[in-house]
């Protein structure tokens, strides 16, 4: 089958994702895992030795995992750590990431050689090595996780900045607005800032799902913690060690993940339409 | 050129040099090492150990260790495992080539995936095709190797008998491991393809080309790709360096040797020298690819290259 | 130019890469490929200290003497036969005349002691080998065939160290032409197989001497027997099964329990579960921290924790129950040790309500008392007494573990089961063995997890001596220090089991450590592997005996 190439600019003019859809998913799967403690669920650590592996039934409506806890109970409850890790992960890696590139992008020369030199050096640091030090440094735990994840993310964010102020640096009006005297305070937050929004925002949707990612990764790894706290990236990967027995323990955070993933993504989509829109 | 060439050769010594010092302290900082686990284990003495570490140079004042560190670094030695005795520089060339292969064949499969993906879905939503694509994209965002690997290994390897899941003996045991790597690495190339691409197709010169009468796969091809490709370039410099994280995973999963492998037992060993030298390789790749980013962003966009030379 | 030039480069480097590890392609058939579970750092047995290096080199060497692992007799090896002094303190070996190496060079009294002097060379840092050989001051050579070993007291395990793979010998040739860090690479000793190649991280590849015609009574020539052996690293456990489904691996250990499953139900695979001599999965309670510092509250714990359940839920009954500080293999395991303490949660709560844990918060979790006083009637271990921060709030214990070997899951079946009884626990699950000793070191746990395998139960010691180098119950008793002195000195086999008795009673007595399953090895291999056995240390497999089924493919 042959699909012919779309006209460039009829694609380019379509109407632009809503933001609706997102929003509403986000909204739901946050309100669901906050909603935890009211639903009356079983306890997401108590293992009940008897029931394990049980499929999914009235009294388990997710089925039980290899330790007999509840399915459900401890995709909700896992959920709040997951996205508390992957919130502050992604915020510990794009604020300050945000302010480096954008001054690296703006200032070049040395300072942009020094600002990426030292987002070189920690991009250099392995993730593990990172996550052993922050956890040596203040304990095992989901704190450490997203410091860690943060770390590993934060040079990431800066460089995308900085190539993104870069590619709108030389163009024709900043060029006008510096002829014309506007200070560079003011070129940055007025000129460049808001014409490179969308790929800031489009990342940062991708952040989130690379903190929920690089948690999952560094867990599996053995840098967890406690492992009775129930998160999607543990479950996934105790599901992994029986899919075959009982495929319905990693199905639900895999499929919150995929979700949450899907809706961050969606939103930055959503924005970044608008802001195409607009020009 | 020439200045160009000698401020990146700068960049790099600068970041070896941060990234190797910031690393040994943190490694000094951290509590116990692979020699006295391993005597400990053995059953040595407190007295024994301590003989031990001695004779390694590692009961000398920190400022002492990291100058002789520092100097052989120059010299490029890396110096020698706690564990095995054996240079780090050979622990590291045994293992590279591995790495090398399976980051290389990853990242071919993420470019071009990554980049259909995201043309896909750029230039067909929402008709079937660009759904599609945006749904793969989301799966290989949200799925973790661990898993992808695992459901991999099953289909292909044990119910389909289809190819080799571990091992590599041959460019066709890389297929699966360099597939599921590569497809959780697709998945951000091909958003920023789609988010450049989108963005360069409002451009005026796309209406200008339009407005010549040239057709749309002439303009796809010659006009919006080359100028939407800065950021995908600096994304793909980026996943570059993330595969080291992504290849501790695949290795162990897939049965591999490589450079994951001997971070990840070093880290968990405590066998410092070692995780020295992987963060030391790390540093320099990332200023190799990063300085390659660099010469394409200058080769893709004439106006950078203008504004170096003025 | 500058682009091409690099492009070169990475290409000659792909190339290469690819073009690497032919040197084993032509090796004879039967071929296998042998999973190990962990990848060791050091391959070298008398300086590295891994398990995991003994499964491919218990057949690339041998020991002076063997045990037998149906009896766990002692019989003879490289040593013919041998004579023990009357005060214990000197062995005299006579060796076998008729012993070549892989290379060629004759076996003799001269190449034992060449094996001594590396192992003892503090300079070599052998990390397992040399503590082994315990109070070994030197040796004699009497005559070409006959080495005297001489200790500076009586040391029982002696012969048991002597039969492992960590004290097997190798040819004094290639350890002159080696050095420390390349020896690995070049290992020669006069084993069943020979070392073809290791690659670090990748695999090591073993082929079958020939001239073998020296081995131990139990080593026995299969019809068909395996010529070459590959080792590969099986880190991740869902692999395992994957990849011995698949036929990509022919033989593995340490296959997941639940797994179990799976296979029987496939005639292409069977399963070996073999029973490792040494601890069982344990947790060595702090005697020095509260509420571990009481004794009631150990005995409690003990009691509140439902055995059969977690060797149920998560070893699918592979694995038998654990009572004391030996599993049930163990040289000298005392059995009666077994009725210490039945599951019996209403008397683990009469025992924690005895000593003042009686209020209760919303939780049902207990508090700890403002004011506990402990009986006077407690003995040496301690007694339960509240730090200022704790008493007050609810009863918190901190449990440390490694990620190794299910101990996470059995930690958090067992939190599960004592919050039944009004206990919290938190788990701290460390990376390695490293991290592991680090938290023991700082003290803050009441329990963690830990625990080594051995036939020979003088590993004890390291253990619960007051001075043992993993003391980390922190219980410090002359009594039981005297019981392990005393059994370590003891040649006569009937006296030593009996202080070994005294000690393991000692040990539950205290209630130092929580015992939870004697530890199994769960091999998987495909069906046409034949002969399929362990040496007496349960880990490492008799590769001698293997023998292949041949079959259309």
């Amino acid at each position: 089958m042959r699909i012919p190439l779309p006209d460039l600019i009829g694609s380019a003019q379509r109407q632009p994702r809503p933001f609706a859809v997102p929003v509403m998913i986000l909204s739901i799967v946050v309100v669901i895992t906050l909603a935890a403690p009211l639903l009356n669920l079983p306890d997401p650590r108590t293992a009940v030795a008897e029931a394990h592996l049980r499929p999914p039934s009235l009294e388990h409506p997710f089925g039980t995992d290899a330790l007999g806890r509840d399915v459900l109970s401890r995709t909700l409850w896992g959920g709040q750590q997951t996205l508390l890790v992957a919130l502050l992960g992604a915020g510990i890696a794009i604020l300050p990431g945000l302010v480096l590139g954008v001054m690296a992008g703006y200032n070049q020369g040395w300072t942009d050689r020094l600002l990426m030199a030292g987002m070189d050096i920690l991009l250099a640091f392995p993730n593990l090595l990172l996550g052993l030090a922050t956890i040596a440094l203040i304990g095992p735990g989901r704190f450490s996780i997203a410091l860690a994840v943060g770390l590993a993310g934060l040079p990431a964010y800066a460089r995308v900045a900085r190539a993104a102020v870069l590619m709108v640096r030389s163009a024709p009006y900043i060029d006008a607005a510096h002829a014309i005297g506007v200070p560079p305070g003011q070129i940055l937050l007025f000129h460049i800032l808001p014409n490179i929004r969308e790929s800031l925002f489009s990342f940062a949707g991708v952040s989130l799902s690379w903190a929920i990612l690089n948690g999952a990764a560094l867990a599996f790894l053995g840098f967890g913690g406690d492992p009775a706290i129930p998160d999607w990236g543990a479950m996934l990967n105790e599901g992994r060690a029986v899919f075959r027995l009982a495929p319905w323990i990693a199905l639900p955070p895999g499929i919150a993940i995929t979700l949450t993933i899907f809706a961050a993504n969606r939103l930055a989509d959503a924005w970044q339409d608008t802001a195409g829109h607009r020009i | 050129m020439w200045r160009f060439m000698r401020d990146r050769l700068l960049t790099t010594l600068l970041t070896v040099w941060g990234a190797s010092t910031l690393a040994f302290l943190v490694l000094r900082l951290l509590p116990g090492d692979a020699i006295t686990n391993q005597m400990l284990q053995g059953g040595a003495s407190p007295a024994t150990i301590a003989a031990r570490r001695a004779a390694m140079g590692l009961e000398s004042p920190l400022p002492i260790q990291y100058v002789r560190f520092l100097l052989d670094l120059i010299r490029g030695d890396l110096g020698y495992s706690y564990l095995t005795q054996q240079p780090v520089n050979a622990l590291i060339g045994e293992q590279l080539g591995a790495t090398i292969s399976l980051a290389s064949a990853a990242l071919f499969i993420a470019i071009i995936l990554g980049l259909a993906l995201g043309m896909i879905e750029a230039l067909y939503w929402p008709r079937w095709p660009g759904q599609i694509a945006s749904a793969l994209n989301v799966l290989a965002l949200a799925a973790p190797i661990y898993w992808t690997g695992t459901l991999a290994i099953y289909v292909f390897s044990t119910q389909l008998s289809l190819l080799p899941a571990t091992g590599s003996g041959s460019p066709i045991h890389l297929l699966l491991p360099a597939g599921v790597l590569g497809f959780h690495v697709a998945g951000s190339i091909a958003r920023v393809t789609r988010t450049s691409l989108r963005r360069i197709q409002e451009a005026p010169f796309v209406r200008t080309a339009y407005a010549k009468g040239l057709r749309s796969s002439q303009i796809l091809f010659s006009h919006v790709l080359r100028a939407s490709f800065p950021p995908i370039l600096s994304i793909i410099a980026l996943q570059t360096g993330f595969l080291l994280g992504g290849t501790v995973i695949t290795e162990m999963i897939f049965v591999r040797q490589g450079i994951g492998q001997l971070l990840q037992h070093a880290v968990i060993d405590q066998d410092y020298p070692v995780v020295l030298g992987v963060v030391v390789l790390a540093a320099i790749t990332y200023s190799v690819v990063n300085t390659l980013a660099d010469i394409g962003h200058g080769l893709l966009d004439p106006r950078l290259r203008l504004a170096e030379e003025s | 130019m500058t682009r091409l030039s690099l492009l070169t480069a990475l290409l000659a480097i792909l190339l290469a890469a690819c073009a690497s590890g032919t040197a084993s392609q032509t090796l004879p058939e039967p071929r296998i490929v042998y999973g190990l579970t962990l990848m060791p750092s050091g391959f070298d047995p008398h300086l590295n200290a891994s398990a995991e290096l003994g499964i491919p080199l218990r057949s690339v060497y041998d020991t002076l003497v063997y045990r037998d692992p149906a009896t766990g007799a002692f019989v003879p090896g490289l040593a013919s036969q041998w004579e023990i002094s009357a005060d214990g303190r000197t062995y005299t070996f006579n060796l076998r005349t008729d012993v070549v190496f892989h290379d060629g060079t004759p076996f003799n009294a001269q190449a034992v002691a060449a094996n001594l002097d590396r192992i003892t060379n503090p300079d070599n840092g052998s990390q397992k080998a040399r503590f082994m050989l315990g109070p070994l001051t030197g040796y004699e050579v009497l005559d070409d065939h006959t080495i005297r070993l001489i200790l500076s007291e009586p040391y029982a395990p002696l012969l048991d160290s002597l039969s492992q793979v960590y004290l097997g010998i190798a040819s004094p040739t290639q350890l002159a032409e080696y050095d420390n860090a390349t020896y690995q690479f070049h290992q020669v000793g006069t084993g069943p197989f020979r070392m073809v190649e290791y690659v670090p991280g990748d695999r090591l590849v073993l082929t079958r001497n020939p001239q073998y015609a020296w081995g131990p009574s139990f080593y026995t020539l299969p019809d068909n027997p395996v010529q070459t052996i590959e080792f590969r690293f099986f880190e991740d456990p869902p692999t395992r099964t994957l990849a011995l489904e698949s036929g990509e691996v022919h033989i593995v250990g340490e296959i997941q329990p639940v797994d179990a499953q799976l296979l029987s139900g496939n005639p292409e695979i069977r399963l070996y579960p073999v029973p490792i001599p040494g601890q069982p999965l344990q947790f060595l309670m702090n005697t020095r921290r509260f509420p571990t510092d009481s004794l009631t509250v150990r005995q409690a714990l003990i009691l509140a924790t439902n055995r059969a359940a977690i060797a149920e839920t998560i070893f699918q009954r592979f694995s038998p129950i654990a009572y004391g500080p030996l599993t049930a293999v163990t040289d000298d395991y005392y059995p009666q040790v077994a009725d210490t303490y039945p599951y019996d949660i209403a008397q683990a709560q009469a025992l924690l309500s005895a000593v003042g844990f009686t209020e209760r918060n919303a939780e049902g979790i207990l508090m700890v008392p403002t004011g506990l006083q402990s009986a006077p009637t407690q003995v040496a271990a301690g007694t339960a007494t509240p730090t200022a921060s704790s008493a007050g709030l609810p009863l918190k214990l901190t449990m440390v573990i490694p990620p190794w070997g299910q101990i996470p899951q059995v930690a958090q079946l067992i939190q599960s089961q004592w919050r039944q009884v009004g206990i919290d626990v938190e788990i701290r699950q460390v990376a390695g063995l490293g991290q592991l000793r680090e938290a023991a070191a700082e003290g803050t746990y009441n329990l963690i997890a830990l625990n080594f395998f051995g036939r020979d139960a003088s590993l004890l010691e390291q253990f619960f001596l007051s001075d043992g180098a993993l003391n980390w119950t922190r219980y410090s008793d002359v009594e039981l220090d005297t019981y392990l002195r005393d059994a370590g000195r003891e040649t006569d086999p009937a006296r030593r089991s009996a202080f070994y008795a005294a000690a393991q009673t000692r040990i539950m007595e205290q209630a130092l450590i929580l015992p939870i399953r004697d530890y199994v090895n769960l091999n998987g291999a495909t069906a046409r592997l034949t002969g399929v056995a362990f040496d007496a240390q349960g880990w490492f497999p008799l590769l001698h005996n293997f023998g292949w089924i041949a079959g259309e493919d």
